[in-house]
């Protein structure tokens, strides 16, 4: 009903032209005694996915379910989660992230709502189960005099403060050389070999995936350009190599240099890695850059290769905030405002200027993307979307409602509401626990439950970034998708047999045709009902200029855009006070096909989607209600809790 | 010895405890062939070999004879100075050497609790004596059709009784009735927890108990109504040894080396006398409660 208001009309020309998209035979097979598009009769041809076997789910070899996971989790082998008081490893991590009740560095029983469904355990490369030694006061860390002060520091109480310094130390490069773990020494080595002993343990193809990961944790200067990298492969791979580090001489802070490894190891196993980029908002104007930190030149058709070829996804949203895009750099855009951190860069050391904010988020990087694929030729922007948590506790918990925070010392507890995260004494810069976010989580659409098929899926970037909750997203796009595809019981199988899944690329716009993209969105089952299902387009112009808008696709019932094109809020019902609401406004699903109503085919452009739920009570408002704590002012209690899909992007055909 | 006593912690540990000698005799015997009388040091060849590999692994590469030299001074002064300060006792008090030493005794037991693979007697055992660990949750079969309370309103309801009844005759096609559903429509053996967490508990119950082989509803979930035809069901049933091989493997060594921490633990601590003053330790602490919720 009010979803189908936003329709746009399709095409007239639909019947014809999804038999010739059956023709294409993207994703199923034909039935060989009809398979003619001539015989297709007006009757079923309407229904836009008859041209079929009878048995709808004949010959089916498309995904048919998300996914969840957590691409980004540190456990107690990270030297600042050990210093924040992470006591868990990788294998307490695996088994809570499989749905098992597990205690909390803290001491509290924890526990997931639902099991995930795969957990990349990613601990930093550098130093890697430096923490474990530190902690236990192995005589090589206490002969350095820096080591000595940390260890007292932790057993006097002062882990948190300890933390920070080891987080400085390292960014500033002042981390003492003596006490580097480096590949190639046998503490190291055993880190290694632990983190993918869990992985092996646990990973039960069909019903839990755990692949073998870790974090390259470039940092230099304070300016994070961290990057996770993912094995498709086993333990017979991946024991072969040790990870990539930053410590020079055998690591490096340059991205290009990752890749160079990654290359190293592909030829050298015949295996398969991908890496993902970390939330860029912490970077100062590093993560996108077009003029490269490390050269201060213009980047490359080298680098765009390399970025585009290896690192396929981008987490668009973590606790350490949301990166989708800000509301400096989209003015227009009512929902841009959304759980940002821009005070400065990962160790408070230099203060944001708005001018960094274009090279850090992921919309202006797609669309900077966009500008320099007409200079070089390749894309470097060119990712799909993933949120993960990146919390440093070994719990992939972040549901509003079940928040371990982003280190242990930020477990629940009745300070956490008051006490400061970070503060940099140098620049003033604060940032209190509070703004801590309860985000986010990766869903893929893969065919099963395996890492080669997770990974595959990551690889085609068939992928959509949550900020925690678990909702059903699909989005196509094609040419000919019409009002029909959104009324037929499966969606899915129109969407990939006239379009393209999230991550895809439309060419070549066929004479006086503009894309079509059909979008769908069913709530999570114990999240908040659906707000609305929004497309973001980006493109070029004719003069190289960028530029974006959004647009409203299907939105809960009962509203009409105003004059202006705005859609009325749909409101709020949480209750503050006693951190609850009601599913009494939105929609429990939500589905649209809508066309572009301003396309120029000789323009590069991307689309994406945005799925927004209705405000429900923020991690803050849990904690208030339960430990009885009065927030300090200004603290923010209620969110909406979204998605965005992997772009499609549609590139003209070579003039 | 019967199975049982192998059980028993205090026999695991003494076992432990023999095993550690031999590690600890095979390791001396290793380490130099003579032993150094307590005031002589030996820098043998073996010592210089690896002092090399060590500065090579920090400097990427070898070291000229000066500098291999100054490392074996300095080998040299740390070796007389930790010995020197053993014997007058520095070693005694210092929280990091205990704690240091505390460590390493654990690594040692849980590298025994490690040492080889358990027999195909013990797994089996841990099997039969943990059926709840390894069961398979119960399975269901089920196609089912969706309606949107959002699409349909006050209808809704009617809307599926109305279907259920025009399903339930001969040659009926349920992908032509209903709203658009983005989870699959029909599911083959899917566990019931997982039907649950995906649809919602109420769903799950219904799909494990309404009448199979017929057009059933309406049925509640997340999402809005759905009609609902189940087919095979399997129960919720403990899995054969077999068949549970992997998980068993993986869950007994667990379970193993907590198991021998702890045994280990309480048998070492079975030899002291522990006395704590527990008026102390409630006059320095918060009431119980005090900092939860």
């Amino acid at each position: 009903m009010a979803q189908s208001t936003a329709v746009r009309s399709g095409t007239s020309l639909a019947l014809f032209l999804a038999a010739t998209a059956f023709a294409a035979g993207r994703a199923f097979a034909q039935d060989e005694h009809t398979g003619d598009a001539g015989t297709l009769d007006k009757d079923s041809a309407g229904k836009g996915v008859e041209k079929r076997p009878y048995s709808p789910y004949a010959d089916r070899s498309f995904p048919t379910r998300p996914f969840f996971g957590d691409t980004h989790l540190h456990t107690g082998f990270s030297f600042d989660a050990g210093a924040f008081g992470c006591r868990l490893t990788p294998r307490d991590a695996l088994r809570f992230a499989r749905g098992e009740q597990v205690e909390a560095s803290s001491r509290q029983p924890v526990k997931l709502s639902r099991p995930l469904d795969f957990l990349c355990v990613a601990d930093h490369s550098d130093n890697m189960g430096f923490f474990p030694d530190l902690l236990a006061g192995k005589p090589e860390v206490l002969a350095d005099p820096t080591g000595k002060r940390w260890y007292d520091m932790i057993h006097e109480g002062k882990g948190q403060e300890a933390a920070i310094e080891i987080i400085v130390a390292f960014s500033q490069g002042k981390f003492p050389k003596d006490l580097m773990y480096l590949p190639g020494t046998r503490a190291y080595r055993a880190a290694w070999k632990e983190t993918i002993d869990a992985a092996e343990a646990y990973n039960e193809p069909g019903r839990f995936t755990a692949f073998i990961a870790y974090e390259w944790t470039s940092n230099t200067g304070g300016n994070n350009l961290h990057r996770n990298v993912i094995f498709r492969d086993n333990a017979d791979k991946a024991t072969m190599v040790e990870p990539f580090t930053v410590y020079p001489p055998m690591g490096s802070d340059n991205p290009r240099h990752l890749w160079k490894w990654m290359a190293d190891y592909e030829a050298k196993t015949g295996g398969s890695v991908l890496a993902i980029p970390h939330n860029g908002n912490l970077s100062n104007g590093r993560m996108f850059p077009i003029i490269e930190s490390f050269t201060g030149k213009p980047i490359d058709r080298e680098y765009a290769d390399g970025a585009s070829k290896w690192e396929r996804l981008y987490e668009a949203t973590q606790t350490k905030g949301d990166g989708e895009t800000h509301p400096f750099l989209s003015p227009n855009d009512e929902f841009a405002d959304f759980q940002r951190w821009d005070k400065a860069n990962l160790d408070g050391s230099v203060a944001k200027e708005k001018s960094m904010l274009e090279f850090e988020y992921a919309r202006s990087a797609l669309r900077n993307g966009l500008k320099l694929e007409s200079q070089l030729g390749v894309n470097p922007y060119k990712f799909g979307l993933v949120g993960s948590t990146d919390a440093h506790t070994a719990l992939a918990t972040i549901e509003e409602d079940n928040f371990f925070g982003k280190v242990s010392s930020g477990e629940p507890g009745p300070e956490r509401l008051v006490t400061p995260f970070f503060h940099n004494k140098k620049t003033g810069v604060t940032i209190m626990d509070w703004e801590v976010c309860a985000s986010g989580y990766a869903a893929v659409w893969a065919q099963e439950n395996t890492r080669a098929s997770i990974w595959d899926a990551m690889q085609r970037k068939e992928t959509y970034a949550t900020t925690g909750s678990r909702m059903v997203v699909r989005f196509f796009g094609g040419w000919d998708f019409e009002k029909a595809d959104a009324e037929s019981r499966s969606p899915a199988f129109a969407g990939y047999s006239k379009g393209v899944p999230m991550g895809g690329d439309l060419h070549a716009a066929p004479s006086g045709k503009a894309p079509t993209f059909l979008a769908a969105a069913m709530k999570d089952p114990l999240s908040g009902n659906l707000d609305r299902i929004q497309i973001i387009k980006g493109w070029l112009d004719a003069k190289g200029e960028t530029h974006e808008k959004v647009y409203d696709v299907a939105w809960s019932g009962g509203r009409t855009p105003g004059a202006d094109g705005k859609l009325p809020s749909v409101g709020s019902t949480v209750d503050v006070e006693n951190a609850t609401w009601t599913n009494t406004i939105g929609a429990p699903e939500l589905i649209a096909v809508w066309k572009d109503p301003d396309f120029d085919p000789s323009l590069r452009a991307f689309y994406y989607a945005r799925v927004i739920e209705i405000p429900t009570p923020r991690w803050t408002a849990y904690d208030a209600k339960r430990f009885g704590v009065k927030p300090l002012p200004g603290t923010t209690m209620t969110l909406t809790e979204r998605a965005y899909t992997s772009p499609i992007w549609y590139t003209p055909s070579a003039k | 010895m019967t199975p049982k006593l192998l059980r028993e912690p205090l026999v695991q540990f003494l076992a432990l405890g023999a095993a550690l000698f031999a590690v600890d005799a095979w390791a001396r015997r290793t380490e130099s062939v003579a032993a150094p009388a307590p005031d002589e040091i030996v820098i043998d060849a073996a010592r210089i070999a690896s002092l090399r590999a060590l500065y090579e692994q920090q400097w990427r590469r070898a070291p000229t004879e000066t500098e291999l030299l100054g490392t074996v001074e300095d080998e040299i002064r740390e070796e007389i100075l930790a010995r020197e300060a053993q014997a007058i006792g520095l070693a005694q008090d210092d929280a990091v050497i205990r704690r240091r030493l505390a460590q390493k005794m654990q690594f040692l037991t849980e590298d025994v609790a490690r040492l080889g693979a358990p027999s195909e007697e013990d797994l089996r055992r841990f099997h039969t004596e943990n059926p709840a660990l390894f069961a398979r949750p119960g399975r269901v079969s089920f196609e089912h059709v969706f309606f949107s309370r959002e699409r349909r309103g006050e209808k809704t309801q009617g809307d599926v009784r109305a279907a259920i009844a025009a399903l339930s005759k001969p040659g009926a096609d349920p992908s032509r009735t209903g709203d658009p559903f983005l989870l699959e429509c029909e599911l083959s053996m899917a566990p019931l927890d997982d039907v649950a967490n995906r649809f919602g508990k109420q769903f799950a119950d219904a799909v494990a108990t309404v009448s199979a082989g017929s057009w059933q509803g309406p049925v509640e979930s997340a999402y809005g109504l759905h009609a609902v035809l189940v087919g095979a069901r399997e129960p919720g049933r403990a899995r054969p040894f077999e068949e549970a091989r992997a998980d068993v493997l993986r869950e007994y060594g667990e379970r193993r080396r907590t198991e021998t921490n702890a045994a280990a633990y309480a048998a070492i601590r079975g030899r002291f006398k522990v006395t704590v003053d527990e008026a102390a330790i409630r006059k320095h602490a918060l009431p119980e409660g005090a900092s939860d919720r």
